[in-house]
């Protein structure tokens, strides 16, 4: 189902993509799966040694609720052509539950096409956001 | 367990990168990359990102992957050429063309920049992927902080470590510039 079209309003919100994070998912994420194998995203002692109060996710995991997003808003518009931006502003811990959220800011002509330009962001369950950019796709 | 108030010195695989010893400019080499279609199984289940494109067949010839699935291949170009910890700071990405199941892909990465910012070291690099037709599949640019805590904190305790001899499922490998010219770190 791809939503944006030439003829999106600006201001359109686009649908919120929700996860559950846990530390399952990141263990299930890492592509070593070595027994034994620590680090910060996964393993409290391993954050701890470098500062962190509890495990950090990895960015890009948390990251694929926007892709997501923008995935269901744009279609082929996101997958050729499209455009994001990043910050990762604040950890994410694997209690967690986040919402990715965009909201539509600009339109630009490209000889490809119309092009939506995206405010977006990641919240958590207490409304924080833990990262903030911009992505953008091709309409037709 | 209280979070450590100094940085990590050393690891695993011995002393860490220095910020110092950082060079912009530095070529990352390049690796060959496949994704199968197991690896995409795997990235929609994990990320939950279900899409019959992704999973079954799509307007694109076939079967292709969730975007973020390039995060990998760059991300171990630069460890594979320094010993870095930190976290991902910024992600920038050009999608131009999906990533195709079971094609062969060539991806080749460079450090441009490295900055201090409220008292923490980061560095930029930047990732290139032509498919084995030369056709470009994306272009990608991220930022690294190399420590959670700040740069004045004592750089003195030992990290809890990654092994760093694999590469990602599915069939991958890479070269370095140092190993190409018959080299060895």
């Amino acid at each position: 189902m791809v939503i944006a079209t030439r003829d999106t309003k600006l201001g359109t919100k686009l649908p919120p993509i929700s996860m559950q994070m846990s530390l399952q998912k990141q263990k299930e994420r890492d592509p070593l799966e070595v027994p034994g194998r620590r680090g910060i995203h996964f393993d409290k002692e391993a954050a701890a040694r470098e500062g962190l109060s509890a495990p950090a996710l990895s960015g890009p995991m948390v990251a694929a609720t926007i892709s997501r997003m923008m995935t269901m808003f744009f279609g082929e518009g996101w997958i050729k052509g499209g455009k994001i931006l990043l910050r990762f502003i604040r950890p994410v811990t694997p209690e967690d539950f986040v919402t990715a959220k965009g909201i539509v800011k600009a339109k630009a002509l490209e000889d490809s096409g119309m092009r939506l330009i995206c405010d977006v962001w990641v919240e958590n369950q207490r409304g924080e956001k833990v990262i903030v950019g911009t992505a953008s796709g091709l309409v037709s | 367990m209280e979070p450590a108030k100094i940085r990590v010195a050393r690891d695993q695989r011995g002393e860490r990168t220095r910020f110092e010893d950082i060079e912009i400019g530095t070529d990352l080499g390049s690796m060959e990359w496949v994704v199968s279609e197991e690896m995409i199984d795997r990235k929609c289940e994990i990320g939950e990102e279900y899409h019959e494109w992704y999973s079954v067949d799509s307007p694109f010839d076939g079967r292709i992957a969730p975007p973020l699935i390039n995060y990998e291949p760059p991300r171990i170009l630069f460890s594979q050429k320094y010993n870095i910890r930190g976290l991902l700071a910024t992600y920038e990405c050009e999608n131009i063309n999906p990533i195709k199941a079971n094609k062969k892909m060539t991806v080749s990465a460079k450090i441009v920049d490295k900055y201090i910012k409220r008292d923490r070291e980061y560095v930029v690099y930047e990732a290139t992927c032509v498919d084995e037709d030369g056709l470009e599949i994306f272009r990608t640019r991220r930022t690294h902080v190399l420590d959670y805590l700040p740069r004045t904190t004592p750089r003195e305790g030992i990290g809890i470590d990654y092994i760093p001899e694999h590469g990602p499922a599915g069939t991958l490998s890479a070269s370095r510039p140092d190993e190409a010219n018959g080299t060895k770190e």
